[in-house]
């Protein structure tokens, strides 16, 4: 276990540079498509402005032979960007599978240990938001930034050799953008940090109240909740107006140079060829058009960049999250029979439990307790091998928690899910033997029927499905995380007594907040404070 | 109701909309003029008013830049004011609709009205940019190259059906790509609460829902972009071509006629990006459609205003359930105990008995005065002299202040915080502190006594508590069973739970639970093991 001396918002930025690393091939060869369409485009303003000179400065008309250079170069342009953007998605899509497999493959490893730490909407969002924001920063973001560095040396290196003092002019220039980019951007970071916990606090007032709106109708203030809507909404905008009307300069001194430019360049070239002005060497419509149109080109990337800005704002909290979820080291399952275990130094690596002496014999009972906290499911977890711990059950563990699973199937997928071969009467009789003989008979589908179809089963009822599922799997240790937590006294009763009738001859730990008799256990574990004491 | 529903300015809209095309025209104009300008110098005779042209590109430039910043300003003014607008209206339109749909679609109309507010700017301008663009280079060819006119019509006319097919086709696969993305938030939220279950197959769920269909199918859609770009910018080349080869004998020296070729090189800029904003016309018209029909779907619940001495139920049952209907009267004699287990719909009851959710059976209210005077009332009607306490009560993300006086604004600064030292969380001592998601978090037990200040807050005359002894220690329940007993003398107190404290003062007592006939029930007496 690695201690974390770093802060998160580092280890966000390592883990994203290190994605970026992996993907740096593909990066390279869209960039390098990107490049030859940069070349392509330069080349077919070349070919233009040559035969523009020619129809109306020299007055002979074109001909299609003369033409075709043009024509190559325009479809050349236009086949090399189908290209790169086929390829930036083809890439984008490779990044995103791997990135689902990466996460599917942490959720095999660890399980409910994992699963349980998030909500579910946060797992909907990695899937469905955060792995696409890591690929549009991965294929574009990234990308372009090299394009914006690039970008400005090219147009540079073409216009020198044509004139010098154009390509000086546009050479000065260059410092002064990304030196004004900053200072507008540190103003606007200041603006917003300023009135950054009214934005947050305000910003989602929309959303929390949609929540509580089952609270307003019970209290009966709809109408005082629009106007406090209504005021809220007006401080954030107020207040957002502020910040954007500086970080928008950002933009414009962008549009400013990128704008201005062009007018200097037109105009100077205009007054050259007209004589007014004899600075540099001489231009012809040809060199004069050829440089107006390439000058655009100067800022035209960075101005892409600035579009693309928020994917880095965007993958860096995506980022956040696939570091929270790839904290813990993975685990490799492990796979043999039980016939008891004796474990000296026991240890959960976090949060931290510890055991002098853990022995299990095969058919052992034992009861698990520990005031709430105190980490008797993360013990159980660990048993199980979903998190990082010195020793593991190996074989066959089944696992009953407090909420039981039922998935949107059939009564027979429940119960075999889908893996097990067993006749219907099988089925039937795993049924009776754990109650739910009656209410069986109520399901006109038989094992066929969807749980869906019909009204919710009581926690109690769940409970007992859930450990029929166990026993037609045929575990050798069943570990109980307080199955009857949310359950009422006689129902605890009851499930308890039908536990103990049913895995009797397997080897258990059951973890429970509420009394049971002692002498079903051979051994008690208490956790207290990260360390297990047994009692025999 | 004498909310009004907010309109949208067409003033802001108006000055959004024409600086947003200002700005596009100047851009494109620019360089227009500018080409222009450098043809015609290179062949300029004397008498070349070379002065005018060189003021016009400089007097565009401004333009151009000034409109940028204050297009942005201005629309995104005009975005946040009708963000709020969408928002504030559709809340308003929620009033008495209780839902119980899942967080995620909460989740998507915050995103779904950014969607519909800002399609003004994502697509509006920008296509009526581009339109009037397209309008503006039909003209001038017309006016100043009439020989090359037709050929730029025909462009237009190819851009215009390449528009039309990649719409057509988009909008057909577009309710597509919503249902996919729908069932594979619906399996991915049923995969993650059947984790518990992974163990039991071979190591993983065989089958977990993948993105597969979802990533194909937006590919799809890019796919068809990029096609439409690719043939509308080969539509560019073409004419070109055509221009150059067919056209260019009678253009000889004609120093305007350099505006179409540019023009038409240039379509990457001005006009294949009306191509990838259909992508947000679909998801507009998507989103529009969810919002539409969250406030649409919901029936409004009527609310009566009697106050209520006590309840009488007969055969009632909240509808969907198991449980068995319900016999029974509720007065103020005590706490009354609504108990089951997980699962046997205790909560359902309560919500029913509020008028939340709809009920089978007869809920009659008794009303003032005398016993007889029994009210009996209809679905989906909310009684306001009724307060319903969440099992997890909800936390605003407002001030300590806010949170409380939401069950009763008229009370008092002393009498709020007499209540948050009675429920034990006189710790809390500022008011004004910010709680919810951005302030200060509370445990589960701090929020569960949250509730039950807004219960003794409440000035209705019936209280229902879903439990309130889960996730809290023996010393607070004690406390807490304190209050239920002291505010039980005065009010109505139903009490939906599955632990019962001793120390309770029972009044009716309900149980929903099914019996289960198959194995005898005694209590596990033989030497119980304590824990704790």
């Amino acid at each position: 276990m690695n201690t974390h001396a770093t802060s998160p918002a580092s280890d966000a930025n390592t883990w994203l540079t290190q994605q970026s690393k992996q993907a740096r091939v593909s990066q390279l060869q869209v960039f390098v498509v990107r490049l030859a369409q940069l070349a392509a485009q330069i080349s077919a303003f070349w070919f233009l402005a040559s035969i523009v000179h020619r129809v109306v400065v020299q007055q002979q008309a074109v001909f299609f032979s003369e033409l075709s250079p043009l024509i190559v170069a325009m479809l050349c342009w236009a086949i090399l960007a189908y290209l790169q953007d086929w390829m930036g998605n083809r890439m984008k899509s490779i990044l995103e599978q791997s990135l689902e497999d990466s996460i599917h493959q942490r959720l095999k490893s660890n399980q409910v240990a994992l699963t349980r730490r998030f909500s579910s909407t946060f797992w909907q969002q990695l899937f469905l938001n955060n792995i696409s924001d890591i690929g549009d920063y991965l294929t574009q973001y990234s990308v372009q930034k090299w394009l914006a560095g690039i970008g400005p040396v090219v147009v540079l290196l073409v216009i020198t050799p044509i004139n010098y003092v154009v390509a000086i002019a546009l050479f000065v220039t260059m410092p002064v953008v990304p030196l004004f980019m900053i200072l507008v951007g540190k103003g606007a970071a200041s603006l917003h940090r300023k009135h950054f916990v009214a934005l947050e606090r305000l910003g989602d007032m929309f959303s929390d109240r949609l929540k509580a709106l089952s609270l307003i109708t019970v209290t009966g203030q709809h109408h005082n909740q629009v106007n406090r809507l209504s005021d809220a909404s007006e401080i954030v905008n107020r207040k957002t107006m502020q910040v954007v009307s500086v970080a928008f300069l950002s933009t414009t001194v962008l549009d400013f140079f990128a704008t201005v430019s062009i007018a200097l360049v037109a105009v100077f070239i205009g007054f050259t060829m007209l004589g007014e002005l004899s600075i540099g060497p001489q231009i012809t419509l040809h060199s004069g058009l050829f440089m107006l149109l390439v000058s655009p080109l100067l800022f035209s990337e960075m101005r892409t960049l600035g579009r693309f800005y928020h994917q880095k704002s965007k993958a860096e909290a995506a980022a956040q999250r696939f570091v929270d979820v790839f904290k813990n080291d993975s685990i490799q399952p492990k796979n043999s029979t039980f016939n008891g275990i004796a474990w000296l130094n026991f240890k959960v690596c976090e949060p931290s439990i510890k055991a002098k002496q853990l022995c299990i014999n095969e058919k052992d009972w034992i009861y698990l307790i520990g005031p709430s906290g105190s980490g008797k499911t993360v013990l159980l977890e660990a048993l199980c091998g979903f998190r990082q711990a010195s020793h593991s059950l190996s074989g066959n563990v089944a696992l009953l928690s407090q909420h039981v699973a039922l998935l949107d199937k059939s009564l027979r997928n429940n119960l075999t899910l889908g893996k097990l071969n067993l006749s219907d009467s099988q089925l039937i009789q795993s049924l009776e033997e754990v109650g739910l003989n009656e209410w069986y008979t109520h399901l006109t589908e038989g094992l066929d029927a969807e749980l869906s179809d019909y009204p919710a089963l009581s926690g109690g009822e769940a409970q007992r499905l859930a450990l029929a599922r166990i026993l037609l799997h045929n575990k050798d240790i069943v570990l109980l995380d307080e199955p009857t937590a949310h359950l009422t006294e006689k129902q605890h009763n009851d499930l308890s007594k039908l536990i103990h009738k049913k895995l009797y001859s397997k080897t258990v730990i059951w973890a429970s907040h509420k009394p049971l008799p002692s002498d079903w256990f051979c051994q008690s574990w208490f956790i207290n404070s990260g360390v297990i004491e047994v009692t025999k | 109701m004498n909310s009004v529903k907010r309109q949208p300015s067409a003033f802001k809209l108006f000055v959004t909309l024409a600086l947003a095309i200002v700005h596009l025209l100047a851009g494109f104009s620019i360089l227009l003029v500018s080409s222009w300008f450098i043809a015609a110098c290179s062949i300029a005779g004397v008498g070349f008013n070379y002065m005018l042209p060189a003021v016009v590109i400089r007097a565009l430039a401004l333009i151009r830049i000034s409109s940028g910043y204050f297009s942005m300003l201005v629309g995104h003014y005009h975005l946040l004011s009708n963000l709020a607008m969408i928002r504030l209206n559709l809340f308003a339109s929620l009033e008495n609709k209780v839902t119980v749909s899942r967080q995620s679609s909460l989740d998507a109309l915050n995103h779904q009205s950014e969607e519909v507010a800002s399609i003004w700017i994502s697509w509006v301008g920008q296509n009526a940019g581009a339109l009037l663009s397209l309008v503006c280079l039909n003209v001038i060819s017309f006016i100043f190259i009439p020989s090359i006119s037709n050929i730029i019509v025909l462009f237009s006319g190819a851009f215009v059906i390449i528009y039309c097919v990649l719409l057509w086709s988009m909008i057909q696969s577009s309710s597509e790509l919503v249902s996919a993305k729908e069932a594979f938030q619906f399996d991915m939220v049923k995969h993650i609460e059947c984790a518990s279950l992974w163990h039991l197959y071979q190591e993983y769920d065989v089958n977990p829902p993948r993105l597969r269909v979802l990533i194909d199918l937006e590919k799809k859609l890019k796919l068809r972009v990029r096609l439409a770009a690719f043939s509308l910018f080969v539509a560019a080349i073409a004419c070109i071509s055509v221009i150059f080869s067919l056209y260019s004998a009678p253009l000889l020296g004609n120093p305007i006629f350099v505006l179409i070729p540019i023009t038409l090189l240039s379509i990457n800029d001005w006009l294949s990006p009306t191509l990838n904003s259909l992508n947000q016309l679909l998801k507009f018209k998507e989103a529009k459609k969810a919002i539409d029909s969250t406030s649409k779907n919901l029936s409004v619940l009527k609310t009566n205003h009697a106050s209520i001495l006590g309840f009488e139920l007969r055969n009632f049952r909240p509808c969907n359930t198991r449980m068995n209907a319900i016999n029974a009267r509720f007065n103020s004699s005590g706490a009354h105990i609504i108990t089951g287990g997980s699962g046997s719909g205790k909560s359902r009851f309560l919500q029913a008995l509020m008028g939340l959710i709809p009920f089978e059976g007869n809920r009659g209210v008794l009303t003032s005065n005398t016993t007889t005077n029994l009210l009996s009332t209809t679905n989906n009607t909310l009684l306001t002299d009724c307060f319903y306490v969440e099992q997890f009560p909800y936390i605003l993300s407002d001030t300590l202040r806010s949170n409380l006086l939401i069950v009763n604004t008229q009370a008092t600064e002393n009498q709020l915080i007499h209540c948050l030292n009675l429920v034990g969380l006189g710790h809390l001592r500022n008011l004004e502190e910010w709680l919810g998601e951005n302030g200060r978090q509370l445990s589960g037990g701090e929020m569960k006594r949250i509730g039950l200040a807004r219960a003794l807050l409440s000035k209705s005359s019936a209280i229902l508590i879903d439990e309130p002894f889960e996730a809290l220690d023996q010393s607070n329940i004690r406390l807490v069973v304190k209050l239920l007993n002291k505010l039980a003398m005065e009010k109505i107190i139903l009490v939906a739970t599955h632990i019962i404290p001793k120390e309770l003062n029972i009044g009716q007592r309900v149980s929903l639970d099914d019996n289960f006939s198959d194995i005898q029930s005694n209590t596990l007496s033989t030497g119980v093991l304590k824990n704790e």
